[in-house]
């Protein structure tokens, strides 16, 4: 950004879906001060020239993970993304709008309900009436779910939900909740069966973890771990050592959640 | 218009507010078998919670065995300068392990010990280590914890609801909160929820200044709504300085650099490089009392001992680069992101900023209710916690502390309570107050009223305060006031809508701080007056804000400190004042 320039121009997507039929691209002049970021470029807007704007924020300092949207048609978090010269900001377009920058995104969580996303615990450690004991390493992949932000960004990048609808996929994010509490070293649960159908529609092109402004590695430490742990559960020699054992697993082969 | 638009929603316990006290308070009501309605102004798991960094303090004894419920209890009243309600403080020391244990087996992914406990890190006035933590983004680790446990119960949850006011019905001392007016901002539909017990958990104020490290929601619309419906305000002039913000860019200022830093090492230095806070605590340094390190880093700039930016600085590059990435990856990536400055090799420029409201409603310590029957307050929302100065890591421990006695309490009470009826007049008159200002011609922005409160709240009532300055602040928030406000659009997610709404509820709340500052005639904890530079026994007293058709202050006793705490205090030689 040079710092002599006094203006950048927004050209922001406003519409309104209850009013309009189409959306209006709308080019705003914003006075630029140096270390001005995205989100601050549309708060002047709304402050000080169009005060319906609707868009989302909160921290800004990139811990809330509201303010996610598409600027030149990549989801960013706006509060951590420089303003450019002339900028496209729409809002994260994989999902339906609400209105102007604000996206519908309950359908993310309508698919997270169903993966059981919350710890649970084995019996045997829930009965502990003492904190547990648990060794650093042991929490580095639990942990690294944790990061994450809820911003959705992994969701609207992803090519599976965007350009593949009618596909069952729960989403880079939920898979990341999912497989995260699976790895936490007192979970009882094994969430990444619950998606031995739907996970295959991924084909790992990595936009997720490339986009995710925390820096999961989402593709390769969950979406992977997820699919590995199905075909492991689903191998035939596996599946007969259980039966061999009299260890019911929670899939009959290939079958549904018992 | 009004009256045939109203959706009106019956509910058993209603929770407003999704940070961690409304999740915590959800949990706990439901638990005790009521319905409960949560309600949040963002979506799920945004809210001011997410970004408390450093810690929650518990008095666990995991590196320190020697640490117990009493000495957490004497350090939070001493740090809050003995304003805190001595039986709350008490209360949040003795129920904080309990919590604590909770989260863990609920999924809380704490940083642990080699021996694999829950590690504590060194706080500031802190006699040991109690602040257990997951790396420097605690606050997300809690709040993603409790959502899940709001889930796996099913209570409902609503997000981007925005509550406009209270209802109450009664009078004199019948008087009770049976409920609220809500707009539905992804519908712009007007809701009249209706409950058997309300609990406000809707967080700070201290967006009402200019440099802040809260959200954009923290405008104060709990303790507006509340003194609107007839419950008190109580040291509402207690707004604690953070002394590490950022300085720059411009669209950074304000915003938190954790005291973590200081506690796994850190040293401020002014532009002479000299340690200063030799000068001001040299016995706890930078680990000193908040308010203590932010009068002494205000004091170094105003006396020429800052950097170019009017600030100091802050410096951990002396400890080693992975150890900073792992304990503080947060603040490696903001520095980072913001001002491109490695902190694992080069020293940040901070400056103190507004952190947290220490006042707020004034609540019971054995029910968190408020004055107003069959409201309870919980989380930043309320006080009576901290005192004149929040000791680091406790406002995490509030929230579950008091989200829990406050869950509890209001199931209880709604159990009691009858079916009340809304007073349909009253539901029709705040539907016009809030699009009052619709269309209007000759209105100011409510973005440029919103920012003037910022500005003389900044000037006139931060660190440094005088009758003279409060009183010129006063008058200017005053004309503020009687300015009309124009807004464009109408109530469905529009941002200049939401902006009116917080400007009213922040010209309620400024002057309560301002009033309570004015009448405050000493210096105690965040509470800094030039022109009474000294703490005053006779002023060991709450300040209390009550709308009789005008704002009225009052002040109020506290009780004694418990037998267990006094005890370890005068065996420690410790004022009791």
């Amino acid at each position: 950004m040079d710092a002599v320039q006094e203006h950048v121009t927004a050209v922001v997507r406003r519409f309104d879906p209850t009013r309009e039929k189409t959306p209006r691209y709308v080019e705003y002049e914003v006075p630029y001060v140096k270390g001005m970021k995205v989100l601050d470029a549309v708060r002047y807007i709304q402050r000080n020239l169009d005060g319906t704007l609707a868009y989302r924020w909160n921290c800004r300092e990139g811990i809330c993970g509201s303010c996610a949207m598409e600027v030149d048609g990549k989801p960013v978090l706006t509060c951590k993304t420089e303003v450019r010269g002339k900028m496209l900001i729409e809002p994260m377009l994989s999902f339906p709008c609400v209105k102007d920058l604000v996206a519908d995104v309950r359908e993310v969580r309508e698919k997270l309900a169903k993966l059981s996303p919350w710890l649970a615990p084995r019996p045997e450690e829930d009965a502990k009436k003492e904190f547990w004991r648990i060794k650093e390493h042991e929490l580095h992949e639990a942990e690294e779910a944790r990061l994450c932000i809820e911003c959705y960004i992994c969701y609207d990048v992803c090519h599976v939900i965007r350009n593949h609808k009618e596909l069952p996929f729960p989403g880079p994010v939920n898979i990341v909740h999912a497989v995260g509490l699976d790895r936490h070293p007192k979970d009882s649960m094994d969430r990444s069966l619950f998606m031995h159908k739907d996970i295959w529609n991924c084909n790992m092109n990595r936009c997720c973890s490339s986009s995710c402004p925390q820096g999961i590695r989402i593709t390769e430490n969950f979406i992977t771990y997820a699919k590995e742990r199905i075909v492991e559960e689903n191998n035939i020699v596996n599946a007969l050592i259980r039966r061999v054992r009299n260890k019911p697993g929670p899939l009959d082969s290939w079958g549904e959640r018992k | 218009m009004p009256g045939q638009n109203v959706r009106t929603v019956p509910v058993e316990v209603l929770v407003i507010g999704s940070g961690g006290a409304g999740l915590r308070a959800a949990i706990a009501a439901h638990d005790a078998g009521a319905q409960v309605t949560v309600l949040g102004r963002t979506l799920q798991g945004k809210a001011h919670t997410v970004m408390a960094e450093g810690g929650i303090n518990a008095a666990l004894g995991d590196l320190d065995p020697e640490d117990s419920w009493i000495v957490h209890a004497a350090d939070t009243l001493k740090e809050g300068e003995f304003l805190s309600h001595p039986e709350i403080a008490e209360r949040l020391a003795r129920d904080a392990p309990e919590r604590l244990f909770e989260l863990e087996r609920w999924g809380a992914v704490f940083d642990r010990t080699p021996d694999g406990r829950i590690m504590q890190r060194p706080f500031g006035a802190h006699t040991y280590r109690r602040t257990c933590h997951v790396g420097d983004r605690t606050g997300l680790e809690l709040v993603q914890t409790l959502l899940a446990q709001v889930r796996k119960r099913g209570i409902d949850i609503q997000e981007e609801i925005v509550i406009t006011s209270l209802l109450t019905s009664g009078s004199g001392s019948g008087k009770r909160a049976i409920g609220a007016t809500a707009v539905d901002l992804k519908t712009g539909e007007f809701y009249c929820y209706l409950a058997r017990a309300v609990v406000l958990a809707s967080g700070g104020y201290a967006r009402v200044y200019k440099i802040t490290s809260s959200p954009g929601e923290n405008f104060g619309h709990g303790p507006a709504m509340a003194y609107r419906a007839g419950a008190e305000l109580m040291d509402m002039e207690m707004v604690q300085f953070h002394p590490t913000g950022m300085t720059w860019p411009e669209t950074a200022m304000g915003i938190l650099v954790t005291e973590a830093v200081r506690g796994e090492g850190g040293v401020l230095k002014n532009s002479k490089g000299e340690r200063f806070m030799t000068r001001y605590d040299a016995k706890r340094m930078e680990l000193s009392a908040r308010d203590i390190v932010a009068r002494a880093i205000y004091t170094e700039v105003k006396e020429g001992r800052g950097t170019p930016r009017g600030a100091v600085y802050l410096d951990i590059s002396h400890k080693p680069a992975p150890f900073i990435r792992k304990k503080l990856a947060k603040m490696v990536k903001m520095m980072q992101d913001f001002q491109g400055v490695d902190i694992t090799k080069e020293p940040m420029e901070i400056a103190p900023t507004a952190h947290y409201a220490m006042g707020g409603i004034r609540v019971e310590p054995d029910t968190a209710m408020t004055s107003l029957s069959g409201l309870f307050a919980t989380g930043e929302v309320a006080s009576g916690v901290h005192g004149a100065n929040r000791l680091g890591g406790n406002s995490l421990t509030d929230l579950v502390v008091f989200g829990n006695i406050a869950g509890k309490a209001a199931a209880e009470y709604a159990k009691a309570a009858p079916a009340a009826a809304p007073d349909r007049a009253e539901i029709d008159a705040e539907y016009s107050r809030i699009t009052t200002s619709f269309g209007r011609k000759d209105g100011i922005s409510p973005a440029v009223v919103q920012e003037e409160v910022r500005e003389l709240m900044w000037q006139h009532a931060a660190i440094e305060r005088s009758a003279a300055g409060l009183e010129e602040g006063l008058a200017k928030l005053q004309a503020l006031a009687k300015r009309a406000m124009a807004v464009s659009g109408d109530l469905r997610f529009n941002p200049g809508w939401l902006d009116y709404l917080d400007a009213g509820n922040a010209l309620v709340v400024c002057e309560a701080i301002l009033r309570s500052a004015l009448m405050r005639q000493e210096s105690r904890g965040a509470h800094m007056r030039t022109d009474f530079p000294e703490m005053r026994k006779d002023w060991k007293r709450n300040i209390i804000c009550v709308n009789r058709g005008r704002m009225l202050l009052k002040t109020r006793p506290l009780p004694e400190i418990g037998p267990e705490v006094r005890q370890w205090m005068q065996s420690r030689n410790m004022s009791l004042q």
